[in-house]
Protein backbone atom coordinates (compact mmCIF):
# COMPACT_ATOMS: atom_id res chain seq x y z
CA UNK A 1 0.00 0.00 0.00
CA UNK A 2 2.09 2.94 -0.99
CA UNK A 3 0.46 6.77 -0.50
CA UNK A 4 3.74 8.95 -0.66
CA UNK A 5 2.33 11.54 -1.29
CA UNK A 6 -0.75 11.17 1.84
CA UNK A 7 -0.52 14.51 4.17
CA UNK A 8 -3.85 14.50 5.93
CA UNK A 9 -6.11 12.01 6.44
CA UNK A 10 -9.58 13.97 8.58
CA UNK A 11 -12.43 11.75 9.19
CA UNK A 12 -15.08 13.87 10.62
CA UNK A 13 -17.98 11.48 9.54
CA UNK A 14 -20.90 11.87 12.38
CA UNK A 15 -19.20 7.55 12.68
CA UNK A 16 -15.88 7.87 11.95
CA UNK A 17 -15.04 4.60 10.74
CA UNK A 18 -11.44 5.33 9.16
CA UNK A 19 -7.91 2.90 9.68
CA UNK A 20 -5.48 1.62 8.46
CA UNK A 21 -4.51 -2.17 9.36
CA UNK A 22 -1.48 -4.16 8.42
CA UNK A 23 -1.29 -7.70 9.12
CA UNK A 24 -0.32 -11.23 7.49
CA UNK A 25 3.07 -9.68 5.98
CA UNK A 26 1.32 -6.74 4.57
CA UNK A 27 3.50 -3.30 4.31
CA UNK A 28 2.35 0.45 3.79
CA UNK A 29 3.75 3.90 2.89
CA UNK A 30 2.51 7.20 4.43
CA UNK A 31 5.72 8.18 4.88
CA UNK A 32 4.22 11.87 4.92
CA UNK A 33 1.49 12.02 6.52
CA UNK A 34 1.90 14.04 9.15
CA UNK A 35 -1.97 14.97 10.30
CA UNK A 36 -4.91 12.55 11.34
CA UNK A 37 -8.21 12.86 12.68
CA UNK A 38 -10.32 10.25 13.88
CA UNK A 39 -8.28 7.14 12.22
CA UNK A 40 -7.77 4.19 14.21
CA UNK A 41 -4.39 1.98 13.65
CA UNK A 42 -3.77 -1.74 13.55
CA UNK A 43 -0.84 -4.17 13.40
CA UNK A 44 -0.15 -7.70 14.02
CA UNK A 45 1.90 -10.72 12.55
CA UNK A 46 5.36 -9.91 13.30
CA UNK A 47 4.82 -6.88 11.53
CA UNK A 48 5.77 -3.21 12.15
CA UNK A 49 3.65 0.10 11.35
CA UNK A 50 5.65 3.21 11.74
CA UNK A 51 4.19 6.69 10.76
CA UNK A 52 7.43 8.72 10.86
CA UNK A 53 6.24 12.29 9.89
CA UNK A 54 2.58 11.77 12.15
CA UNK A 55 3.10 14.78 14.50
CA UNK A 56 -0.67 15.48 15.90
CA UNK A 57 -3.93 12.84 16.52
CA UNK A 58 -7.13 14.33 16.84
CA UNK A 59 -10.15 12.11 17.72
CA UNK A 60 -13.28 12.74 15.56
CA UNK A 61 -15.35 16.45 15.65
CA UNK A 62 -18.41 14.73 14.97
CA UNK A 63 -21.65 15.03 16.43
CA UNK A 64 -22.53 11.96 17.55
CA UNK A 65 -21.02 10.19 20.70
CA UNK A 66 -20.59 6.65 21.36
CA UNK A 67 -17.68 6.18 18.97
CA UNK A 68 -14.07 4.35 19.75
CA UNK A 69 -11.18 4.84 18.58
CA UNK A 70 -8.06 2.32 18.67
CA UNK A 71 -4.53 2.10 18.17
CA UNK A 72 -3.73 -2.12 18.74
CA UNK A 73 -0.18 -3.40 18.40
CA UNK A 74 -1.15 -7.29 18.78
CA UNK A 75 2.16 -9.85 19.94
CA UNK A 76 5.44 -9.22 19.91
CA UNK A 77 7.58 -7.94 17.46
CA UNK A 78 4.68 -6.25 15.68
CA UNK A 79 5.31 -2.38 17.12
CA UNK A 80 3.00 -0.01 16.06
CA UNK A 81 5.96 3.44 16.04
CA UNK A 82 4.55 7.27 15.77
CA UNK A 83 8.04 8.47 16.85
CA UNK A 84 7.08 11.92 15.37
CA UNK A 85 3.70 12.28 17.80
CA UNK A 86 3.91 14.84 20.22
CA UNK A 87 0.24 15.64 21.07
CA UNK A 88 -2.73 13.79 21.11
CA UNK A 89 -6.03 15.17 21.43
CA UNK A 90 -8.64 13.33 22.56
CA UNK A 91 -12.98 12.72 21.30
CA UNK A 92 -14.83 15.71 21.95
CA UNK A 93 -18.18 13.67 22.08
CA UNK A 94 -19.73 11.82 24.51
CA UNK A 95 -18.74 8.23 24.96
CA UNK A 96 -16.21 8.16 23.67
CA UNK A 97 -12.56 6.68 23.64
CA UNK A 98 -9.24 6.36 22.06
CA UNK A 99 -7.88 3.26 23.13
CA UNK A 100 -4.16 3.23 22.71
CA UNK A 101 -3.28 -0.61 23.19
CA UNK A 102 -0.70 -2.99 23.69
CA UNK A 103 -1.55 -6.74 23.33
CA UNK A 104 0.03 -10.09 23.78
CA UNK A 105 3.23 -8.72 23.60
CA UNK A 106 2.93 -5.93 21.26
CA UNK A 107 4.66 -2.98 21.48
CA UNK A 108 3.28 1.11 21.08
CA UNK A 109 6.08 3.15 21.21
CA UNK A 110 5.31 7.17 21.05
CA UNK A 111 8.83 8.72 22.16
CA UNK A 112 7.96 12.17 21.36
CA UNK A 113 4.44 11.93 22.84
CA UNK A 114 4.16 15.59 25.32
CA UNK A 115 0.57 16.14 25.79
CA UNK A 116 -2.77 14.14 26.26
CA UNK A 117 -5.61 16.42 25.90
CA UNK A 118 -9.32 15.81 26.13
CA UNK A 119 -10.19 19.24 25.36
CA UNK A 120 -14.00 21.16 26.77
CA UNK A 121 -16.10 19.20 24.27
CA UNK A 122 -19.98 19.19 23.26
CA UNK A 123 -20.64 17.81 26.88
CA UNK A 124 -19.30 16.15 29.59
CA UNK A 125 -20.29 12.77 29.67
CA UNK A 126 -17.79 9.97 29.62
CA UNK A 127 -15.14 10.32 27.21
CA UNK A 128 -11.01 10.40 27.12
CA UNK A 129 -8.00 8.58 26.02
CA UNK A 130 -7.08 5.32 27.79
CA UNK A 131 -3.70 3.18 27.58
CA UNK A 132 -3.57 -0.74 28.18
CA UNK A 133 -0.29 -2.46 27.85
CA UNK A 134 -1.87 -6.70 28.92
CA UNK A 135 -0.15 -9.48 28.80
CA UNK A 136 3.61 -10.23 29.18
CA UNK A 137 6.22 -7.67 27.31
CA UNK A 138 2.92 -5.93 26.18
CA UNK A 139 4.18 -2.10 26.14
CA UNK A 140 2.83 1.14 25.70
CA UNK A 141 6.51 3.50 25.67
CA UNK A 142 6.32 7.35 26.30
CA UNK A 143 9.40 9.74 26.52
CA UNK A 144 10.96 9.58 29.84
CA UNK B 1 -20.86 4.53 -1.24
CA UNK B 2 -18.72 6.20 -4.48
CA UNK B 3 -15.69 8.79 -4.89
CA UNK B 4 -16.42 12.38 -5.97
CA UNK B 5 -17.41 12.24 -9.39
CA UNK B 6 -14.92 13.23 -11.80
CA UNK B 7 -14.75 17.56 -12.25
CA UNK B 8 -15.48 18.00 -8.47
CA UNK B 9 -12.33 16.32 -6.58
CA UNK B 10 -9.46 18.03 -6.86
CA UNK B 11 -6.47 15.96 -8.30
CA UNK B 12 -5.03 14.02 -5.20
CA UNK B 13 -7.68 14.22 -3.29
CA UNK B 14 -9.81 11.22 -1.86
CA UNK B 15 -13.51 12.23 -0.64
CA UNK B 16 -16.47 10.20 0.10
CA UNK B 17 -18.72 13.73 -0.35
CA UNK B 18 -19.98 13.22 -3.64
CA UNK B 19 -22.53 16.35 -4.18
CA UNK B 20 -25.46 13.70 -4.98
CA UNK B 21 -26.25 12.52 -1.45
CA UNK B 22 -25.31 8.95 -1.76
CA UNK B 23 -22.94 9.23 1.18
CA UNK B 24 -24.80 7.72 4.39
CA UNK B 25 -24.01 6.45 7.76
CA UNK B 26 -22.44 3.03 7.46
CA UNK B 27 -20.46 3.21 4.37
CA UNK B 28 -17.14 2.74 4.06
CA UNK B 29 -13.92 2.93 0.88
CA UNK B 30 -12.16 0.17 1.97
CA UNK B 31 -8.49 0.78 0.15
CA UNK B 32 -6.85 -3.07 0.12
CA UNK B 33 -4.22 -4.64 -0.97
CA UNK B 34 -3.80 -8.79 -0.26
CA UNK B 35 -2.35 -11.47 -0.98
CA UNK B 36 0.94 -9.84 -2.41
CA UNK B 37 -1.17 -6.93 -3.77
CA UNK B 38 0.05 -3.71 -4.55
CA UNK B 39 -2.38 -0.28 -4.28
CA UNK B 40 -0.08 2.61 -4.96
CA UNK B 41 -1.67 6.19 -4.69
CA UNK B 42 1.31 8.20 -5.79
CA UNK B 43 -0.42 11.54 -5.99
CA UNK B 44 -2.78 11.20 -3.16
CA UNK B 45 -2.08 13.98 -0.57
CA UNK B 46 -5.86 14.13 1.66
CA UNK B 47 -7.94 11.23 2.54
CA UNK B 48 -11.35 13.50 3.59
CA UNK B 49 -14.43 11.76 5.03
CA UNK B 50 -16.92 14.70 5.09
CA UNK B 51 -20.06 15.07 7.96
CA UNK B 52 -22.50 13.00 6.01
CA UNK B 53 -25.98 14.00 6.84
CA UNK B 54 -24.86 17.80 7.12
CA UNK B 55 -23.26 17.67 3.75
CA UNK B 56 -26.22 15.72 2.34
CA UNK B 57 -28.83 18.46 2.70
CA UNK B 58 -26.29 21.36 2.06
CA UNK B 59 -25.98 19.62 -1.64
CA UNK B 60 -30.07 18.92 -1.89
CA UNK B 61 -30.57 22.56 -0.78
CA UNK B 62 -28.75 23.96 -3.53
CA UNK B 63 -28.29 21.31 -5.52
CA UNK B 64 -31.77 20.41 -6.80
CA UNK B 65 -31.90 20.20 -10.63
CA UNK B 66 -28.58 18.11 -10.20
CA UNK B 67 -29.97 15.56 -7.73
CA UNK B 68 -33.59 15.12 -9.98
CA UNK B 69 -31.28 14.26 -12.55
CA UNK B 70 -30.14 11.52 -10.58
Amino acid sequence: MNLPALTDWNDMGNTSGSSITIRNSGAVNFDNFTSAIGVSLYVADGLTLTLPALTTFAANRGVNGGHTWNWRATGPAAPLDLPALTTINGPLDHNAFLNIESVAGGTVDLPAVTQILVPAGFNHLARGVRVLADGVDSVVIFPR
Amino acid sequence: MELRRQGRQPPGLISTDDHYGSVNHNTFLNIESVAGGTVDLPAVTQILVLPDLIIWRVAYEFLPTASTAQ
